[in-house]
C-alpha cells in the first residue's frame, strides 16, 4: 500500500513530460477547413484556395442570409508551404481533419500531382478520404465558391452530390486521395478523377443571392472522367461511360440502361440494373493479354415503350438478352476507346493480371500500359431481369390484347 | 448475547435487596432526571420498588404486563429466597418479556432499554419486565429507493419492527440474529442477521469481529457502522450496500449475506457487497428477465455516462475534432461561438453549478421546492446560455450525465461517479482522451485491489466465475440459476436444484379426451 502511495503518483507526474497532447485547440478558436483547391499560380507555382466554413451561419436558429463560407487565396511554391500561411487573411487556426473535397485545375493535373499529393499524405491532420475531383475550364477555385441552397457549403455539397450519384447511378468513380496514391503506386493500374463543370457564370454563383433562385445562376455538375499517366492528366471519358468504367473495375453497385426492344426498333425499354458482378479472367496468347470479362446482373424492367406482353417468360428473355448484347457492346466500346486512344489502364486489369498471371505481368510490368493497349478484350454478359415494378403489362400491351 | 465496548452504569454489586440502598444508588446514577419513575409497590407481605423510564415505557404494556398481574397476586404472597422470586416472576409474568437480573449494573441497563424493572425487599435479585414504548413511525414506503412492481413496505427506526419484517420475509429457522450494544454514550442496539448455513461462517465471523472491535462513542445510523466496519482503504466507492428495502436484504441474506440492522435508523447494511450489487434493483427480479436484464443494460450505460460524459466531451472538443462527425462539429463550433471560457472551465462550472443545485434541492425545507426548479432550471440554465457564457451542447452533456447519475438503484452509488467525474474533466481537459483513459484505467486499478470482507469488489467479472455469470450484466430466467453466488463462496451453494421451466402439455388434455369420447359415442 505504501509503495503504491509514492508509485501512484510518480507515474502520474510523468504524465507531464508526456507532451503530444498539448495542442489544446478549443473548437470556437478553430476555422473548419472543408475544400481545399489547387491552381498554377501567376507569379509562383501554385495558388492554393481554402474554403472555411463560416460556422455561425449554419446554425439552425441563427443562421441567416451571410454566406456560408469563407475563401482565401495565396500563392507559394508548394503546398506545404501554403497551408501555413493562410492566416495571413484569415484569423483562426485552420484545421484540415474535416476536408471533404480537393479540387485540381486541368493546368495542375497536366503538369502532375506528384509534387503536393506527398503533402497531403504526410500531414498528420489531413485525412486520406477526402474525394478528388478535376475542374474543366476556369479555375479550381470557383468550384469553391458556387453557393447550393441546400448544402450550403459548397465543398459539402459536391461530396454529398458525388457519394449520392455514385449510389444512384454509378455516375462517380468515389476517388479518395488513397485511391489516387494506390493506383499511383500500382504497376496495374493508372488513376482516374470525376470532373466538374460550372454551369451558368461562375461570378454570379459566388454569391449568397445564388441560393434564393429556383434556377440557381450557377451550379456545379459532373462533367465526365478524367483520365491519367502516372500523375499527369491526357484526357477524359465522357460521364456516360462511368458506370462502364466501374463496372469494368467490378466497384459498380447500381446504373440503369436502356435498350431497344428489337434490334433497330425505335422503341427502347430501361432497365434498372441492381446487382453487378464482374469477373475477370487474364490469359496470356503470344505474349498478348488476352482479358475475359463475364458480367453478371440482376435488374428489374423499369420501363417500357414497346408493347410485349409481360407476362410471357419469353419476353423476359428476349429483354434480357438485348440488354445483355447491348451492355456487352457499350462496355467493350469504352474499354477498346480507353485502349485505343490513350492506352492507360485505368480499370485495373495489370492488378488482376498480376494475380492471375503472375509471372507474365513481372515481365511486362515495366510496359503494361502498351500491353494493355494491345489486349484483346471479350465480353460475355449474363442478365437475369427478376421482376418490372407495379404493373405487369404496359396498358398498350393490354389495348392490343383486347382489341 | 455479544456486547461490545459500553460505558457500564452502576456498580457490579449483586443486588442486595435494600430498597432505600437501591434508590440511593438509581439517585446516584440518574440524578434528577424528571422521567425517571421509582414507584413503591406492595406485592403480597413485601415492599417492593418499580423502576422505568417513563419517556420509554409504554402505560398500556406497563399496566397490561406488570400492574395487573400484581393486582392479582394474593394477599399473603411472601417471597424470602431468589429461586422463590423467580418462581412467582415465573408465574406472574409467563408470556411477557422477562429477564431475572442480579446485579445492579443489569438493573440500570434495562431500564436504559425501557425495561421495567422489580426490586423486591429481601431478595437480592430482580426482573425486567419488557415495556418499551416511545414515538414510533409506522411502516411506509421506502422513499429512497422506490419502485413500481414489488413489495412496498420499508424499514422504519424501530429495530424491533425491522427484525420483524425480515423474520416474516424468511421464515426459516437458520435465520439468526446476533445483538450488540455499541457506543459508549448512546448504547446503541445493533443486530447482525445472517443465515446460517447459507452464509460463509468465516464472513460472519469476520463481521462478528468487527463489530465488537467497534469503540466509539455514538451510533445514529449505518453509516456510523460502516466506516468502522469496512474494509481498510481509501475508495469513493461504496463496499457495504446499505438499503431501506427489507426485500432487498431478505434476498441478500438468503443469498448468503450478512445483514446488520442498528436501532434508531431505516437504512440496514449488508456485506459483503461487489461492485455489480449497485447495478442491480430489486424490480429486476419482479419483472421479465427481459426487461430486467435491458434495465441493467442501461444503469451500466448510464453509469459511464455520468462518469465519462463531461470528460469525453471536454477532450473531444478541446483535443480531437476529427472525432466529431461534420456536420455535427460545424453545429457545435457555431453553438460554442462566442463563449468566452475554454470548454474545461465550462464544463467545471456546469458541474459545480449543478451539485450546489442539488445539494441545495435535497437540504431546503420541502416548502420552497419549486424555487429551486425555477431558479436553477430557467435562471441559471437558460440565462446562461442565452447570455452565451455557456453554450447549449455543454446544457445537453451536463443534463444527461446528471439524468443519467440518477438511474443508479442505488442513490449512494452514484457519489461514486458525482466525484471522479471532476478529476476525469481536469484530465480531459489537460491531456484529452489520453488522460481520460489514464484516469479510467488507474480507477479500474484501484477498483480490483478493492475488497469488501475478502471478496473482490469487481467479482465475478474480476476474479472471473463462470458460474456467476447468469445473474450480473443480463438476468437470467429464475429457474435457469441453480446456485447462489459463488463469489460469496456460500455454506450451502445449491439454492434450487430440480428448478426448470414447464413447457406445455403436448395437447390440453381434457379436450383430447372429450373429443375422442364424442367420436366413439357417435356410432
Amino acid at each position: 500500500m505504501n509503495r503504491h502511495g509514492i508509485l501512484l503518483p510518480l507515474l502520474l507526474l510523468s504524465l507531464i513530460c508526456q507532451t503530444g497532447c498539448w495542442d489544446r485547440r478549443e473548437v470556437n478558436e478553430v476555422s473548419v477547413v472543408t475544400g481545399m483547391a489547387i491552381d498554377t499560380g501567376e507569379e509562383m507555382k501554385y495558388r492554393l484556395t481554402v474554403e472555411v466554413i463560416n460556422s455561425p451561419e449554419l446554425n439552425q436558429q441563427q443562421g441567416g442570409a451571410a454566406a456560408p463560407a469563407i475563401v482565401y487565396w495565396r500563392e507559394g511554391h508548394t503546398i506545404a508551404e501554403l497551408a501555413q500561411k493562410m492566416n495571413t487573411g484569415l484569423t483562426r487556426d485552420l484545421v484540415f481533419s474535416h476536408m471533404r473535397l480537393l479540387v485540381i485545375s486541368l493546368d495542375v493535373a497536366r503538369e502532375g500531382l506528384f509534387d503536393f499529393l506527398d503533402y497531403l499524405e504526410r500531414s498528420r491532420e489531413i485525412r486520406n478520404d477526402f474525394e478528388i475531383i478535376l475542374a474543366r475550364k476556369g479555375k479550381a477555385a470557383d468550384v469553391l465558391q458556387i453557393t447550393y441552397p441546400v448544402q450550403k457549403v459548397p465543398s459539402i455539397k459536391l461530396n454529398t452530390q458525388m457519394q449520392t450519384l455514385k449510389r444512384e447511378w454509378g455516375g462517380d468513380p468515389d476517388i479518395r486521395l488513397k485511391d489516387i496514391v494506390n493506383s499511383l503506386m500500382s504497376p496495374g493500374r493508372e488513376p482516374v478523377m470525376s470532373i466538374v463543370k460550372i454551369r451558368g457564370s461562375a461570378e454570379e454563383g459566388k454569391s449568397v443571392s445564388n441560393m434564393e433562385k429556383v434556377t440557381p445562376d450557377a451550379l456545379v455538375f459532373m462533367d465526365g472522367l478524367a483520365i491519367f499517366k502516372e500523375d499527369k492528366y491526357v484526357g477524359s471519358l465522357p460521364v456516360e461511360a462511368i458506370p462502364y468504367v466501374l463496372l469494368a473495375d467490378n466497384k459498380l453497385r447500381e446504373t440503369v440502361i436502356s435498350a431497344a426492344c428489337r434490334e433497330n426498333a425505335s422503341e427502347r425499354f430501361t432497365v434498372d440494373l441492381k446487382d453487378t458482378r464482374a469477373k475477370i479472367k487474364m490469359a496470356v496468347k503470344d505474349d498478348i493479354p488476352q482479358i475475359h470479362l463475364g458480367i453478371e446482373v440482376e435488374g428489374q424492367i423499369d420501363g417500357t415503350e414497346c408493347a410485349d406482353d409481360l407476362s410471357k417468360k419469353k419476353v423476359y428473355q428476349a429483354y434480357e438478352s438485348r440488354t445483355e448484347t447491348v451492355l456487352a457492346q457499350r462496355l467493350k466500346d469504352v474499354i477498346v476507346l480507353v485502349q485505343t486512344r490513350y492506352g492507360s489502364d485505368i480499370f485495373g486489369f495489370g492488378e488482376e493480371m498480376n494475380r492471375q498471371q503472375h509471372d507474365y505481368f513481372q515481365r511486362v510490368k515495366g510496359r503494361w500500359n502498351i500491353q494493355f493497349s494491345k489486349a484483346a478484350v471479350s465480353v460475355k454478359v449474363n442478365a437475369k431481369l427478376r421482376r418490372a415494378g407495379l404493373v405487369t403489362n404496359t396498358f398498350k400491351a393490354v389495348e392490343q390484347k383486347e382489341g | 448475547m455479544g456486547s461490545g465496548e459500553r460505558y457500564r452504569s452502576g456498580s457490579e454489586l449483586p443486588l442486595t435487596g435494600n430498597l432505600d440502598e437501591c434508590r440511593e444508588e438509581m439517585t446516584e446514577l440518574f440524578g434528577e432526571t424528571k422521567d425517571l419513575r421509582m414507584e413503591d409497590l406492595q406485592i403480597g407481605q413485601k415492599q417492593a420498588m418499580l423502576l422505568y423510564l417513563l419517556t420509554i415505557t409504554d402505560a398500556q404494556l406497563l399496566t397490561e404486563r406488570v400492574l395487573q398481574p400484581i393486582g392479582r397476586l394474593p394477599v399473603e404472597q411472601s417471597v424470602a429466597s431468589v429461586d422463590e422470586f423467580e418462581q412467582l416472576c415465573a408465574k406472574m409474568l409467563g408470556g411477557s418479556a422477562h429477564v431475572i437480573l442480579h446485579t445492579n449494573q443489569d438493573a440500570v441497563q434495562k431500564i436504559l432499554e425501557g425495561f421495567s424493572v422489580i426490586v423486591m425487599e429481601g431478595v437480592s435479585a430482580a426482573v425486567a419486565i419488557f415495556t418499551e414504548g416511545g414515538g414510533k413511525r409506522g411502516i411506509q414506503e421506502p422513499t429512497t429507493q422506490t419502485i413500481v412492481k414489488g413489495p412496498k413496505d420499508g424499514f422504519v427506526e424501530d429495530l424491533r419492527t425491522n427484525l420483524s419484517l425480515l423474520r416474516k420475509r424468511i421464515r426459516n429457522h437458520k435465520l439468526r440474529i446476533e445483538t450488540f450494544t455499541i457506543g459508549t454514550d448512546t448504547g446503541t442496539n445493533v443486530c447482525l442477521i445472517y443465515m446460517k448455513g447459507i452464509a460463509n461462517e468465516g464472513i460472519v465471523e469476520e463481521a462478528r469481529k468487527r463489530l465488537q472491535d467497534i469503540r466509539t462513542n455514538a451510533v445514529f445510523e449505518t453509516g456510523n457502522i460502516e466506516e468502522f466496519i469496512a474494509d481498510k482503504t481509501i475508495t469513493p466507492f461504496p463496499t457495504v450496500y446499505s438499503t431501506e428495502r427489507p426485500d432487498a436484504v431478505s434476498a441478500h441474506l438468503v443469498s448468503g449475506k450478512a445483514a446488520i440492522v442498528v436501532d434508531g435508523t431505516p437504512f440496514v447494511i449488508t456485506l459483503p457487497t461487489v461492485f455489480n450489487d449497485f447495478m442491480i434493483a430489486p424490480e429486476d427480479y419482479y419483472q421479465s428477465f427481459m426487461m430486467g436484464s435491458f434495465l441493467r443494460l442501461i444503469r451500466y450505460l448510464s453509469f459511464m455516462f455520468a462518469l465519462m460524459l463531461p470528460s469525453l466531451y471536454v477532450s473531444v472538443i478541446t483535443y480531437h475534432h476529427e472525432l466529431i462527425p461534420t456536420p455535427l462539429l460545424i453545429s457545435v463550433i457555431s453553438q460554442r461561438e462566442g463563449v468566452p471560457f475554454p470548454a474545461v472551465v465550462e464544463a467545471f462550472l456546469m458541474e459545480v453549478t449543478f451539485e450546489i443545485l442539488r445539494e441545495a434541492g435535497v437540504r431546503m425545507p420541502r416548502a420552497v421546492g419549486g424555487t429551486i426548479s425555477i431558479v436553477g432550471g430557467l435562471v441559471i440554465g437558460q440565462a446562461a446560455v442565452e447570455a452565451g457564457i455557456i453554450s447549449n451542447t455543454m446544457v445537453i452533456v451536463v443534463a444527461l450525465t446528471a439524468i443519467s447519475s440518477f438511474v443508479a438503484p442505488y442513490y449512494i452509488f452514484s457519489i461514486s461517479s458525482r466525484l471522479l467525474r471532476f478529476g476525469l474533466i481536469v484530465l480531459g481537459g489537460v491531456f484529452g482522451l489520453y488522460g481520460v483513459f489514464l484516469g479510467l484505467m488507474v480507477m479500474v486499478g484501484h477498483l480490483c485491489g478493492l475488497r469488501s470482507f475478502g471478496v473482490p469488489y469487481l467479482a465475478p467479472i474480476a476474479p472471473f466465475i463462470m458460474k456467476d455469470q447468469k445473474d450480473i450484466f443480463i438476468r437470467l430466467p429464475v429457474w435457469a440459476s441453480k446456485l447462489r453466488p459463488q463469489m460469496l463462496k456460500p455454506d450451502s451453494a445449491v439454492k434450487q436444484q430440480e428448478s426448470e421451466s414447464p413447457s406445455p402439455p403436448p395437447v390440453y388434455p381434457s379436450e383430447r379426451r372429450g373429443k375422442r369420447k364424442s367420436k366413439g359415442d357417435q356410432p
